[in-house]
């Protein structure tokens, strides 16, 4: 059996409403007639193919918290009715006739009446989402300056580079449909000062940003999903978007009910108002809060499995500490440099590997967890780039950053490490190195010797 | 803002404003604009009711009956003096049409 009804995501922006009028015209032709809309989907139901007009109106004073048609439009409704246009659906301020008259007086025929109702609209409607959407990118600026202080977790982190994308990608929507609006009302002014009728807006462009709007979400989605670096976050993360989703749905069932029970807009407005801001602290603050609480109570893990655990002792005290113990490959260890290594130590051996198509960044550490162990604290890591000047910025930031630090970094003679720049943090043995394709950064307590300093260059320069 | 707006009648405010000299209800001012103007002027129901909105926020026109949802409306003193002077306006147009144009015909 075929089905009795279909829906269809809403992709135009409400003031195009020529390119609505013949979407609807042509979903009629298929034998689909409207029957209602949302802010996200139309719903059809089938009836006999025909030729149908569609025109969409604006009735500013309406309002998508109002329990049903307002007086005014009931009354709007009637004369559209006298003149062969029947009120097929309406979502707020957005009204959607259709005729099955040939040729019917059309709905709007002053032309500076028509955009003053699409000026008085979108002012109440899209104009104000588009702007607060545009806050988000400038709200992530100050993170995104913090982030960019440390280039090389920053490029080498695929989903943090997802999150600049995103927020990227919303400025560009958001910029880019409300520049694209004002552009409309200023040609349509324009035209109709010249005695012509509102122009058409830029559908391609605007279904342009959609699309890319949609790709974008898809792709960011996809890289907080998949990037290693986040696999231990993952279950979290997708009850995170679930909980999310669910709110979303609740919202628009909330709507729904409120008005099949006839609350009025004032009341409706208020209690919707209340449930995003209550649900937004709940999914927002509440859900990383409950996470981490989780975490510590060892209910869920949000880092990685450990391959076992160590219970620490401190001497002359009475707690005791549990840690976790890796067993990670790492490229060279205390046991290549001459150390002697003992179970006894319980040295633990992490590496992480952050990956992204413009960078890679390793971490690695080496450390004997055991209160008793004499063993030094062995800690490097590795970042490549794509490109030179990728590798070059990431480097400059890295001695300047360090520079700001109580202990500044020193100039050194490169050559023990065949490097071709090397720092040494003043007072410390720990160095910042510089190879031809890869930065590298090493300390290693006491101090290597010559044999170790060959030991490391070694291991990590070798790609 | 309402004097603003209304300081040059556009067609149809000017039909809609001598159709309410007597009084109609909207439904009927589009019948009864077409018919005045062999269908020259139609006025759709959009525009129509954007009009009588305006006018009657404006003191063009005032509400004078209400029978369920069917409103009656009919123009007021200051919505006839500014018809009056709409067609002044008008008419100080065609006169000056009719001593500059014969001008250049001649």
């Amino acid at each position: 059996m075929s089905r009795e009804t279909k829906r269809q995501m809403f992709w135009y922006q409400v003031d195009d409403t020529g390119a609505i009028a013949r979407h609807l015209e042509k979903m009629a032709g298929k034998g689909w007639l409207l029957e209602k809309v949302d802010n996200w989907f139309f719903t059809f139901r089938r009836a006999d193919p025909c030729r149908v007009r569609y025109t969409v109106t604006f009735f500013p004073e309406a309002s998508i918290f109002d329990p049903g048609l307002t007086e005014g439009q009931e009354t709007y409704a009637d004369y559209c009715r006298a003149a062969g246009w029947e009120l097929a659906a309406a979502y707020g301020p957005i009204q959607y006739f259709r005729s099955t008259r040939p040729d019917p007086t059309p709905i709007e025929t002053d032309e500076a009446v028509k955009l003053s109702a699409i000026r008085r609209t979108m002012r109440k409607t899209a104009v104000p989402s588009y702007a607060m959407l545009l806050l988000l990118p400038l709200i992530y600026l100050p993170l995104l300056s913090i982030q960019l202080r440390h280039p090389m977790e920053f490029f080498s982190s695929s989903s943090q580079l997802a999150q600049l994308a995103l927020m990227a990608g919303i400025g560009l929507f958001s910029l880019g449909n409300l520049l694209d609006y004002l552009s409309w009302v200023l040609r349509s002014r324009r035209n109709l000062a010249r005695g012509g009728p509102c122009v058409r807006p830029h559908t391609r462009f605007r279904m342009g940003l959609n699309v890319m709007m949609l790709a974008v979400c898809a792709v960011a989605l996809a890289v907080f999903l998949l990037d290693p670096a986040l696999a231990g976050r993952r279950p979290a993360l997708l009850l995170f978007l679930a909980l999310y989703g669910g709110v979303i749905a609740l919202g628009r069932w909330i709507l729904r009910a409120m008005k099949k029970r006839g609350t009025s807009r004032g009341n409706a407005k208020g209690l919707y108002f209340a449930f995003a801001l209550a649900a937004g602290l709940v999914v927002g603050v509440g859900t990383p809060v409950l996470f981490g609480v989780l975490d510590g109570a060892g209910v869920i893990r949000l880092g990685r499995e450990p391959a076992e655990t160590y219970t620490k002792t401190w001497k002359n005290a009475a707690w005791t500490h549990t840690l976790n113990v890796f067993y990670d490959d790492l490229p060279v260890t205390l046991e290549d440099l001459g150390y002697a290594v003992t179970p006894e130590d319980h040295c633990t051996y992490e590496a992480e590997i952050s990956r992204s198509p413009l960078a890679t960044y390793s971490a690695y550490t080496q450390e004997a967890l055991s209160s008793d162990s004499d063993l030094p604290r062995l800690v490097y890591q590795t970042c490549d780039a794509r490109w030179p000047w990728l590798l070059a910025r990431c480097w400059e930031s890295l001695t300047a950053e360090e520079n700001e630090t109580p202990w500044p970094l020193q100039r050194m003679d490169p050559a023990p490490w065949g490097a071709e720049e090397a720092y040494q943090e003043v007072g410390y043995d720990s160095f910042c190195l510089r190879y031809p394709d890869r930065i590298v950064t090493c300390r290693l307590s006491g101090g290597p010797p010559p044999e170790q300093i060959e030991a490391i260059v070694r291991a990590l320069t070798e790609k | 803002m309402a004097r603003e707006k209304f300081q040059t009648l556009t067609e149809q405010m000017f039909y809609i404003l001598l159709c309410l000299q007597r009084e109609c209800c909207g439904v009927d001012v589009m019948d009864r604009v077409a018919r005045m103007t062999g269908g020259r002027v139609t006025i759709g129901p959009g525009t129509l009711y954007s009009l009588l909105d305006s006018f009657q926020r404006g003191g063009f026109i005032q509400e004078t009956r209400v029978e369920g949802r069917k409103r009656s409306y009919q123009i007021t003193v200051k919505g006839r003096l500014r018809l009056e002077e709409e067609v002044r306006r008008l008419r100080r147009q065609t006169e000056d049409y009719a001593k500059y144009g014969e001008e250049v015909r001649a």
